[in-house]
């Protein structure tokens, strides 16, 4: 009695749930055999028809057509196209509601990591997995300065292969967020005077300040020296290790920032100190292309929107975005990846790519755009971004081709166990 | 804030161009060739190469060779798409607020709220959208008149593409009110218009007795009886006039039906007050569970912007998702797709919207028609718009491609057989497409704020002191 | 009626008269076995305020006085793991988040008014822990809430932590979760660096001793699981109603989980959650969280639970010998072992079941409460019994 009570209650999530949630369940139907209209391999290399066999969660082979060998199990979907899972570099979710989602002791925190305040169970994953997103790394949030590490972790899948990495690239913020999410902050008062209430900046010119006295106490403490005069706003003795890391180049530092002051002060900065970062959002970076050409910047542009929303709209840093900025970036010859940033909603990062076609990109470019360059960016393109036989099976199965209004998607394996659609018999 | 006036004005002057080259075009009367291109009529079958001729402000012809006359202008379309004008088959968009505070107000009429200058107008003409029903909203009991409109003109009278099309009504409560109450004001109003029209009808009588100098004492059911056929429209009052007329059977009506729940009632509440067989159902997310009462029913429907209903198990937490066109779809019913205004690049254009049906297995046909021709005739005016046939209005879209590709921009938009959008021509359009050199440029963003999410402080207000020990 | 009032004084008086020393012996109806099974026909033997024997076939030795309770079980004393009784709230300190060197034992008050209603209800032992404000608490304590005085300090219990929303705001660093797991990251790896110190977080994060956590969400038991795994600690899940929901993140923990306190208010989804840990075999333990929940609700929760399908033997234990065990007292209380103190209750009936009323509670062999009413739960009248 019991155990049919057992049995129902776990079965139920099966019966009724349109997605499988298929935690940690590697492959357990068997080898697969997926026949479709076409393979993208990577942008430019496409089998046409095309198939995939994915045994015991890896990627077995891939081709033009592959043999239906041993109890593989086939699945026929002429229609349909083949890419790897998409990859989006600066997202967020999974952010545990009733918590700050950064740590606000001060505006240069470096040492505090994103993973510890996300749940990975967040129902946002499983959406995210289910519009064909299979990797992420998860934006820290700009209400610091310098903020928290974000990390790069599978949408869905295996629990052992969710977390590709916990402490990634340490994420900096040029602009209004910084200085406007410290809503609580308040001029000192004769009564209250000074207090860590009060510190934080109120302006780019403050926030600038913070940035710059950070690295230049990083680079001082990099040469042996002791850093003068701590107080307001000095780096904590915890960020200033990794802020040395960062100085020398180990660890990646990325910047947000939309406007185009914000961006040429980014670059400013990096000059400086000689760091290299790169570049998130870029609302206005087709005004400053020259610069970060010359820079080497790479750019996570995004998100793409009719209307401006959400902070962006409060800050007053989207007022000037265009349309034809991704064409703009690309032409330019820059590292392009697009990203959806926190505006998932229907459809999510497909949808944003389909859009991106729209305002002229091809399908190949927002491909790239989507896995082999936020790959290259992350520094797991060794393990993601293509369909390379021996990988891990991260994949999406489109009902058409991929990027198209009339196109979904159909299925969706990551980290090796297929986590979103069915596969009827 | 320099910036915001400057993209008003610059509206403004793109809407006063276009209203004048209306006035013009009005006393030319312009016959145009779309010549050359792919034409989808949606009533039939699409023709690969063929051509639209615009006569009067009607489509004089469809078909793979037409004759032209002579002095017609010819707008090549090698490589484009003829696609008739999208209808938007209910909004309340282009209103300044949805709904009045009373519940029952069927003499009101929405020509009295339009607002020309609106920024959903000059979308809705971007995204191809030429025919837009302008409603009141969901939030009422009996509410007014409403109208078919054009996106472009400036006064309410030039937008009109048909007037006074139908009545507003809703079964779901309005805010604060309970089903009873609901129910019971639907009721009393039309109780109300029958004792005032009862009231009527014997004064009439009484009077007319009285002119033929006859005996005026008469029992009052026969006064009534007799009086009603004395009763002329112009004794009606203005603020019965409406009523009487959905009463009658003559008025097509959109009755809203939030929840399943309400089917059963709109259904009956309809046929006992005679306006159910011209009833358009407008739905809510989750009154496709009333698939079969709407079957039984048969009357066409207009589906909620939010094309997904979700809901969660309320023992396992889990979450079943249910496309709700594919549901009506499948039970035969014709229905209308709304856009969904709030969200960013998809649901905002009703092409997307018939994608994603496409997407979910529903046919192209249907899908198409559910953006055209379906709420064409829902509207009553299944013979003037919804596709391109001979005889119907010039309401036509040049498309760069196929209407559901994500690809496809409308290039030209012509309303009654006056070219009323041109992308070439499109200033926001082109800012946002500018050049990089373009420094001057003015703000791309709206003048009118879109929907802004706040963002609410996790612990707001957790500086001051804590009232009491924990 | 004055007769039978009489009557009843008299027996009362006898009773109390066999029961204050601190060795007799009781016969009563039968038992609750650690495993939730009932032995039946029994013989309780107290000796010097500890249990003697418990059995079928107890021999009592000369002297000591038998108490005839025929209609009546014997079950152990009940251990909550979680409550701030005999605090009056002040068991925080406002200004510092993290307060490793506080202790519990230092707030411990055996007169306050909380622990007789708490031993009314039949909570033997308790721990008192601070309160959930803060990312590290302090040290719990362990106490009886009745019975000898020698004896009501029984030690110090788990550190108490904590991973809700309560333990971080503004006022105080730090101010997030994101923080808070960076601070105690490097608070670990001080400890495990030096050796010598012996201080509650130290043992605790070398992962010799195990610690409370609160986490009162699922998505607090996953935090806390990939926490612990990453630096390899112990932690005893509290308040994760929820568990069921991140099962395996609730087995990595490899600890038992404290459920929280179930009403009959609760929905399904939280009331269907011991039956699934059980199934996988995650001890549990409820609590009464006394005195912000009434104490006995500690049984109504148990009752509620078995509704759901949990199996005796998982719930008894979550009342007696999994709290026991967390609090680092699983020898002296928790089951009517001999050796073990004579911490326990009568009921008129199967302890396990609501209905059955608690007759009397003994802490140490020392009766500690006794029923007012006079009638059994099944309608007759005992005149007097306890």
């Amino acid at each position: 009695m019991m155990r049919r009570l057992l049995l129902m209650a776990l079965c139920l999530p099966l019966i009724t749930a349109t997605t499988l949630f298929a935690d940690d369940r590697a492959d357990e139907s068997g080898p697969i055999l997926l026949k479709v209209g076409k393979v993208y391999v990577s942008p430019n290399e496409i089998f046409e028809p095309g198939a995939i066999m994915i045994r015991d969660g890896k990627i077995d082979a891939v081709g033009e057509s592959l043999p239906a060998i041993d109890d593989v199990r086939v699945i026929d979907m002429p229609e349909a196209t083949i890419t790897a899972g998409l990859i989006d570099a600066a997202a967020t979710v999974g952010y545990r509601f009733g918590f700050h989602d950064a740590e606000h002791r001060s505006e240069v925190v470096p040492e505090t990591r994103a993973l510890d305040t996300v749940d990975l169970h967040d129902p946002g994953f499983a959406d995210l997995a289910a519009q064909g997103v299979t990797t992420v790394y998860i934006s820290p949030d700009a209400a610091s300065v310098i903020g928290g590490q974000g990390a790069i972790v599978r949408t869905a899948g295996p629990r052992a292969q969710r977390i590709i990495n916990p402490a990634s690239s340490i994420k900096a913020t040029i602009g209004r967020e910084p200085i406007v999410k410290a809503s609580f902050n308040r001029t000192p008062s004769r009564f209250s005077g000074t207090s860590f209430l009060t510190r934080r900046p109120t302006t780019r010119m403050g926030l600038t300040w913070v940035l710059r006295k950070a690295f230049h106490d990083a680079q001082m403490v990099n040469r042996g020296e002791t850093p003068g005069t701590s107080g307001e706003g000095s780096p904590s003795a915890e960020s200033m290790p990794i802020l040395v890391d960062v100085v020398k180049g180990e660890k990646p530092l990325r910047i947000q920032a939309r406007a185009q002051n914000d961006i040429l002060t980014a670059l400013r900065v990096a000059r400086e100190f000689n760091l290299t970062f790169v570049l998130e959002e870029g609302t206005e970076a087709y005004r400053c292309i020259d610069e970060l050409k010359a820079a080497n910047v790479p750019v996570i542009y995004g998100p793409i929107f009719d209307y401006p929303s959400g902070w962006r709209a409060q800050a007053g840093e989207a007022d000037r975005f265009r349309l034809s900025a991704p064409r703009e970036l690309l032409d330019a010859g820059l590292t392009v990846a697009l990203s959806a940033c926190e505006l998932q909603g229907e459809g999510g990062l497909g949808r944003m790519g389909a859009y991106a076609r729209r305002c002229g990109l091809t399908r190949k470019e927002v491909l790239a755009a989507m896995t082999t360059t936020p790959a290259q960016i992350l520094g797991i393109d060794g393990q993601a971004g293509t369909l390379a036989a021996g990988r891990g099976a991260d994949l999406v199965v489109w009902s058409g081709e991929p990027f198209e209004a009339t196109s979904k998607v159909n299925l969706v394996f990551a980290g090796g166990a297929l986590v979103s659609g069915r596969i009827d018999k | 804030m320099n910036q915001r006036r400057l993209h008003r004005s610059a509206t403004m002057a793109l809407m006063l161009s276009a209203a004048i080259a209306v006035f013009v075009s009005a006393a030319q009367a312009q016959t145009v060739l779309l010549e050359n291109g792919k034409i989808i009529p949606v009533n039939g079958e699409p023709i690969e190469k063929g051509s639209v001729l615009i006569k009067n402000g009607r489509i004089e012809a469809v078909g793979a060779s037409v004759d032209a006359p002579f002095d017609a202008k010819v707008i090549d379309c090698e490589g484009k798409v003829i696609f008739p004008g999208m209808i938007d088959a209910h909004t309340w968009r282009g209103l300044d607020v949805p709904n009045e505070s009373p519940g029952v107000t069927p003499f009101l009429n929405v020509y009295d709220a339009i607002d020309p200058s609106q920024l959903f107008f000059e979308d809705s003409l971007r995204d191809g959208v030429l025919s837009i029903h302008v409603s009141p909203g969901n939030n009422t009991i009996i509410d007014g008149l409403t109208r078919v409109v054009h996106p472009i003109g400036l006064t309410p009278e030039q937008m009109t593409t048909a007037p006074d099309v139908a009545m507003k009504l809703s079964v779901t409560p309005k805010t604060g009110y309970d089903r009873m109450r609901q129910m019971a004001e639907f009721r009393e109003a039309f109780r109300k218009l029958d004792e005032e029209m009862a009231q009527l009808a014997e004064k009439k009588y009484e009077d007319k007795l009285r002119e033929d100098e006859k005996d005026l004492t008469v029992p009052p059911e026969e006064a009534r009886e007799k009086g009603k056929e004395l009763i002329e429209p112009k004794d009606i009052p203005d603020k019965n006039r409406n009523l009487l007329m959905l009463s009658q059977g003559k008025l097509r009506n959109f009755v809203y039906c939030g929840a399943a729940m309400d089917v059963p009632a709109a259904i009956r509440t309809a046929k006992q007050y005679g306006f159910f067989d011209q009833s358009v159902f407008v739905l809510g997310s989750e009154t496709f569970k009333a698939i079969d009462a709407l079957k039984d029913a048969g009357r066409p429907v207009v589906l909620d912007g939010n094309l997904v209903h979700t809901e969660a198990d309320a023992l396992t937490g889990e979450e079943e998702e249910t496309f709700v066109p594919k549901v009506i779809d499948d039970a035969g019913l014709k229905f209308a797709l709304q856009r969904q205004w709030g969200s960013t690049l998809g649901e905002r254009y009703l092409w997307y919207q018939a994608a994603r049906c496409v997407r979910e297995g529903i046919s192209r046909d249907h899908a198409l028609k559910s953006i055209t021709l379906w709420p064409a005739e829902m509207l009553g005016l299944g013979d003037r718009l919804g596709s391109l046939e001979k005889g119907k209005d010039a309401n036509v879209l040049v498309l760069s491609g196929d209407p559901l590709k994500m690809t496809t921009w409308v290039e030209l938009g012509f309303v009654q057989g006056e070219k009323v959008y041109d992308k070439a021509e499109d200033i926001r359009l082109n800012r946002l497409f500018a050049a990089p050199e373009d420094e001057l440029g003015p703000s791309t963003a709206p003048v009118s704020q879109p929907v802004e999410e706040g963002h609410t402080e996790v612990h707001q207000g957790e500086y001051e002191e804590p009232e009491t020990d924990q | 009626m004055h007769k039978r009032m009489v009557f009843t004084l008299a027996l009362l008086l006898t009773a109390s008269v066999a029961l204050a020393g601190d060795s007799y012996a009781i016969k009563a109806a039968g038992y609750l076995k650690p495993d939730g099974s009932i032995e039946k026909d029994i013989t309780l033997l107290v000796i010097d305020g500890k249990i003697g024997a418990i059995g079928q076939d107890v021999s009592v030795p000369n002297g000591v006085a038998v108490v005839e309770r025929n209609d009546q079980m014997i079950g152990p004393g009940l251990v909550d793991v979680h409550t701030t009784l005999g605090t009056n709230g002040r068991n925080f300190e406002q200004a510092n988040s993290i307060e490793a060197g506080a202790r519990a034992k230092e707030l411990f008050d055996p007169d306050h008014h909380d622990f007789k209603e708490a031993a009314a209800a039949g909570i033997t032992t308790v721990i008192i822990a601070p309160a959930s404000t803060h990312l590290i608490g302090g040290r719990t304590v362990v106490v009886k809430t009745g019975g000898p005085r020698e004896e009501r300090m029984m030690g110090e219990g788990p550190l108490k932590l904590s991973l809700t929303q309560e333990a971080f705001n503004m006022r105080r660093t730090p101010t997030s979760l994101t923080g808070g797991l960076y601070n105690l990251r490097q608070m670990i790896a001080a400890a495990e660096k030096n050796k010598n110190d012996q201080s509650a977080f130290a043992r605790w994060a070398r992962g010799e001793t195990h610690a409370l956590v609160e986490v009162g969400t699922p998505e607090g038991v996953s935090t806390l699981a990939q926490f612990a795994e990453e630096q390899g600690l112990k932690c005893v899940a509290l308040y994760a109603n929820q568990a069921a929901e991140r099962l395996d993140d609730a087995k990595s923990l490899g600890q038992p989980i404290v459920l929280g306190t179930y009403e009959f208010s609760d929905p399904r989804r939280y009331t269907r959650n011991p039956n699934i840990l059980a199934a996988n075999d995650i001890p549990f333990a409820l609590t009464s969280s006394a005195p912000r929940y009434q104490s006995a609700l500690m049984r109504v929760g148990a009752a509620m639970v078995m509704k759901q399908g949990a199996p005796r033997s998982a719930v008894a234990a979550s009342l007696t010998t999994v709290p026991a065990e967390i609090a680092g007292v699983a020898k002296r209380v928790g089951s009517l072992t001999p050796g073990k103190d004579a911490d326990f209750i009568l009921y008129d009936g199967d302890p396990l079941d609501l209905r059955s009323r608690m007759r009397a509670v003994f802490i140490g062999g020392e009766r500690v409460y006794v029923s007012e009413t006079l009638a059994s739960h099944d309608g007759s009248k005992e005149g007097g019994k306890s």
